[in-house]
């Protein structure tokens, strides 16, 4: 064992999240992934047909990866096949001030790449809402800091403004990341990014 | 860190006496009971309990390692060392042949730059670390094209490394391919496979297990991949239940498999969505050690004894299956999930591409079965359908020795078939194989056929035997054997 680390600072996570931002619903309808993209908002609701399947290899396809950095942050969903179209371009989800990503079934699923949560973290998502998550996808979402949940409700919360008790997100996950985060009581709010914006978070 | 500290609470796991499946004993038998020393194992555990488990390997290769070792440079520092360096193994696998099918365009964007990038800082880290690397073959002179690689990451695990009882995490999703034999492999993301250079455990909450029961005789032309193209059609695993479950497969039919067969059940436990694949070990996992790795067999009998679930373990789901219902199939484009009997899909659908090779279909086994298919065509004297270009890729240099050896690579030339060396290649995109296009048709032996997968293309999944007889029909067919069924179904593997 590595006798320097045994006394470094450890952070601690907050006890609630605020989320602001956009959401960006990806949708199986090319032309509603677009208009969102352009800056509408959509009023979603269940009768609106989200993509299932969505594969890590259509969030991040493999040329993608060749990056291992914060230019990741340009790349998320370049490979989402929506119908016969790829709707999303470079830069496109970064511009659009999203913090919020909402897909159907079988979220994530493919590829163990990391790379994928990390692109779509450096655009600014930090909230993955979908039917289902696959297993790697959502471990490599919370050991990077997106929180990850199948209880659509929460969007609304988020909407309201309300911020978000980690133990939501944090339920079910035993006692390991809830041990670890018990300091203080404290909240931190998370923002997507914002139009134009030239950082790289 | 904050678990070599101390400071992180792991609730301690009592579970009291139960019966547990196979995959549960082996992640109790591997239970980490002291985080910040070396005790290991506990009697019981059962699903939801939550901690971490020592692992007898860790493994990463070129996509993944770069980042990782980034992190242990920025959180650890450069000049420190990795635990226990002799289980961890790096590989040079999928990206090997990637000069070869990028396009133009993507080369002058620079990210064929970027991509050899993170081949050289694999191997650095490797260098300084003392870490063995299956690397790539040397190239014949400076300048000189591209050679292979020394095998993909999953098919070296099962051929050379992974044991009965073992715990293996992988940089890969793939990872539970080696649950051929009995371990519990998994895939993990960059994150994981860093802590575990620190820790050599890995953070899991046990999973629910699931059972799957092949029964009945499978027809000839049937394989362990259609097995699984009718596993993940069943509406169970279609709408994700299954997700980061334990699948354990059994059955007679399953029984009746060779190890190389078994693992491609294994393997594709990752389309499945499911944490891991396990097959229990017995006779035919012992004869695999003893003949493919020279093991002694008191030492393996030893090594599985008790290595296999309760009878009254529980399981969340049994889906049962019966093999002699069972026929051909392909998945259509887009998931693996979209699998039919050839019989069902009305129109012939002809091919342009044929790609054999992957860690699914790569193995020893599967060259057996593009043989049996292409000496009945060679002896015909009948070659890959016109149009056709066929690709056949080894998954490692001792899977391309063994068909050199059994005269296979005589048979693929006289029919027309491309031999590659071994690599992830077409099946990362990256590789001879891929599509270029969004109207090139491809029948492949690999385990998924996500959008884009490899190439724009429209990729149909198929068994070994399927693959290899539609290229030579040049359309999407099931083989159906001339010969007598004897001389047709492959050397037990
Ligand atoms: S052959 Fe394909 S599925 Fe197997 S490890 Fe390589 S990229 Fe992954």
């Amino acid at each position: 064992m590595l006798e320097s680390l045994k006394t470094r600072p450890i952070a601690t996570l907050p006890d609630a999240i605020r989320f602001e931002g956009r959401f960006l619903y990806l949708t199986a309808d090319a032309a509603l992934v677009r208009s969102q993209l352009a800056g509408e908002d959509l009023a979603w609701t269940p009768a609106i047909r989200l993509r299932d399947d969505i594969s890590t290899d259509e969030i991040t396809p493999a040329y993608i990866c060749y990056y291992y950095d914060q230019t990741l942050g340009d790349f998320p969903y370049l490979g989402l096949k929506c119908g016969e179209e790829f709707p999303i371009t470079r830069g496109a989800v970064r511009q659009g001030g999203f913090v919020a990503s909402v897909s159907g079934k079988r979220r994530g699923k493919g590829s163990s790449r990391e790379q994928s949560p990390y692109a779509e973290q450096m655009a600014g998502i930090r909230l993955v809402v979908a039917e289902n998550i696959e297993r790697i996808y959502r471990e490599n979402c919370q050991n990077l800091g997106i929180f990850t949940t199948t209880d659509f409700s929460i969007l609304d919360r988020v909407r309201r403004g309300e911020a978000i008790p980690l133990a939501v997100f944090t339920a079910g996950e035993g006692g390991i990341r809830a041990s670890s985060s018990t300091a203080g009581s404290s909240s931190t709010t998370w923002r997507g990014c914002r139009a134009r914006c030239r950082c790289r978070p | 860190m904050a678990r070599l500290q101390g400071k992180v609470q792991v609730p301690a796991v009592t579970t009291a006496r139960r019966p547990m499946t196979l995959a549960e004993k082996v992640i109790a038998r591997r239970w980490v009971t002291d985080l910040s020393g070396d005790r290991v194992g506990v009697p019981y555990v059962q699903p939801g309990d939550e901690g971490f488990v020592r692992t007898d390997i860790r493994f990463s290769h070129e996509y993944v390692t770069p980042m990782a070792a980034i992190f242990w440079r920025d959180m650890v520092g450069a000049g420190e060392k990795v635990v226990d360096p002799g289980s961890i193994f790096f590989f040079r696998d999928h990206l090997t042949f990637l000069e070869l099918a990028m396009t133009d365009a993507r080369k002058a964007e620079g990210l064929l730059d970027v991509a050899l990038e993170l081949k050289r800082k694999q191997e650095e880290f490797a260098a300084e670390q003392g870490i063995t690397l299956y690397g790539e073959l040397p190239r014949t002179a400076r300048n000189s094209i591209v050679q292979g690689s020394e095998a993909i990451c999953h098919s070296k695990m099962l051929e050379r490394h992974a044991l009965p009882g073992q715990v293996i995490i992988g940089s890969d999703s793939h990872t539970p391919h080696s649950g051929a034999v009995g371990c519990v492999a998994f895939g993990v993301g960059t994150t994981a496979i860093f802590n575990s250079w620190l820790t050599k455990d890995v953070r899991l909450k046990v999973p629910p297990s699931v059972l799957v029961r092949v029964r009945g005789r499978k027809p000839a032309n049937v394989t362990a991949k259609d097995f699984m193209l009718q596993i993940l059609r069943h509406p169970y695993v279609k709408n994700g239940h299954a997700i980061g479950k334990i699948v354990e497969y059994a059955g007679p039919a399953v029984e009746a498999l060779s190890i190389d067969e078994r693992a491609t059940m294994t393997n594709m436990a990752a389309e499945v969505g499911a944490f891991t694949g396990i097959v229990a070990p017995d006779a035919v996992t012992v004869d695999y050690l003893v003949r493919e790795r020279g093991m002694a067999r008191p030492e393996v009998e030893r090594m599985t004894a008790g290595l296999r679930s309760d009878p009254d373990a529980e399981y969340e789901e049994v889906i049962d299956i019966d093999a002699a219902t069972l026929e051909p199939m392909v998945a259509l484009p887009g998931d693996p999930g979209n699998g039919q009997f050839i019989r069902e899909l009305g129109e012939r659908v002809a091919v342009d591409i044929a790609y054999a090779g992957s860690c699914t279909a790569g193995k020893k086994e599967d060259m057996d079965m593009y043989a049996a298919v292409l000496r009945e065509a060679a002896e015909a004297g009948e070659r890959v359908a016109p149009g056709v270009r066929f690709y056949i890729q080894f998954g490692s240099q001792d899977v391309k020795r063994y068909a050199e050896a059994r005269g296979y690579l005589d048979v693929f030339r006289a029919v027309g078939a491309e031999i590659i060396e071994p690599s992830c290649g077409a099946c990362i995109n990256a590789g001879p194989g891929v599509s270029y296009d969004r109207k090139t048709v491809t029948v492949s032996a690999i385990n998924r056929n996500f959008p884009g997968r490899s190439g724009p293309g429209q990729l149909y999944l198929a068994s070994p035997y399927t693959t290899a007889a539609s290229a030579l029909a040049g359309y999407i067919t099931g083989w159906e054997p001339r010969a007598s069924l004897a001389g047709a179904s492959p050397a037990s593997r």
